[in-house]
């Protein structure tokens, strides 16, 4: 039985994405570079940082048994499972504000899964990630 | 529910010239502004609230679907993919 009594040891999640998120990721990739070389850098470089940061603050958490993540609410209830929404932001606020308000925001969808049949998450799969500016904007998406 | 929105005079001169539904629409849209710049402003989105599109909720649905399939990538070789296209740009704008 591991010692789970310290956090620092813990080992992080494994990283799962699946095939729609990693689609997205990498057309997301591709706008940005079509947009601005910039801007897909911070992209990536956000993604490598927040997901394997994700991946180790949820071992910790959930070996502490603290700061566990709050499932989100919506797409938790339309699919009867817990879901969770990690928002990860590129670049600077500058450069949000330039993008026209949350242009550098993204916003990624996972579940947890145990693997190993211990009765404990072990894995993050990443469901999707979609830029903030999808969120519904019309009257009608609204409703 | 009802909102009470302070609009400049010339401005809202102008809205009155519009046909209602498009000026519900402006309404929406300078709401949704007036959010994003309070994000601006240093205020933190709470994650798990975020209201979702049909569209969203359908997209991690194909995400579950895959998950329970057992379909899921190795983090790290998508994060690498995506690395490559940094590179190729790079590549791209020195040419």
């Amino acid at each position: 039985m591991p010692d789970r009594s310290s956090g620092a040891a813990e080992a992080p999640f494994a990283l799962l994405v699946e095939p729609n998120a990693r689609q997205q990721i990498l057309d997301a990739g591709a706008w940005l570079s079509a947009l601005n070389p910039e801007a897909v850098r911070n992209f990536s470089e956000a993604m490598d940082a927040a997901l394997p940061a994700l991946c180790s603050d949820l071992a910790v958490a959930f070996a502490e048994g603290t700061l566990l993540p709050r499932p989100h609410e919506q797409a938790s209830l339309v699919y009867s499972r817990p879901v969770y929404e990690k928002i990860v932001t590129a670049g600077n606020k500058a450069g949000r504000r330039r993008g026209g308000g949350g242009a550098n925001t993204w916003r990624v969808y996972y579940d947890l899964a145990d693997t190993d049949g211990d009765n404990r998450p072990d894995t993050v799969r990443v469901l999707a990630v979609h830029h903030a500016a999808a969120r519904p904007l019309s009257l009608e998406d609204e409703a | 529910m009802t909102i009470t929105l302070d609009l400049p005079e010339d401005l809202a001169a102008a809205l009155s010239d519009v046909p209602e539904a498009d000026r519900n629409r402006y309404a929406v849209a300078l709401m949704r502004a007036g959010w994003w710049q309070s994000e601006d402003d240093g205020a933190e989105e709470e994650e798990g609230q975020t209201p979702l599109s049909q569209a969203e909720l359908d997209s991690i649905g194909r995400g579950l679907a895959e998950a329970d399939a057992g379909k899921g990538l190795p983090g790290e070789s998508v994060l690498a993919e995506l690395r490559q296209i940094v590179s190729a740009t790079r590549r791209r704008v020195e040419a």
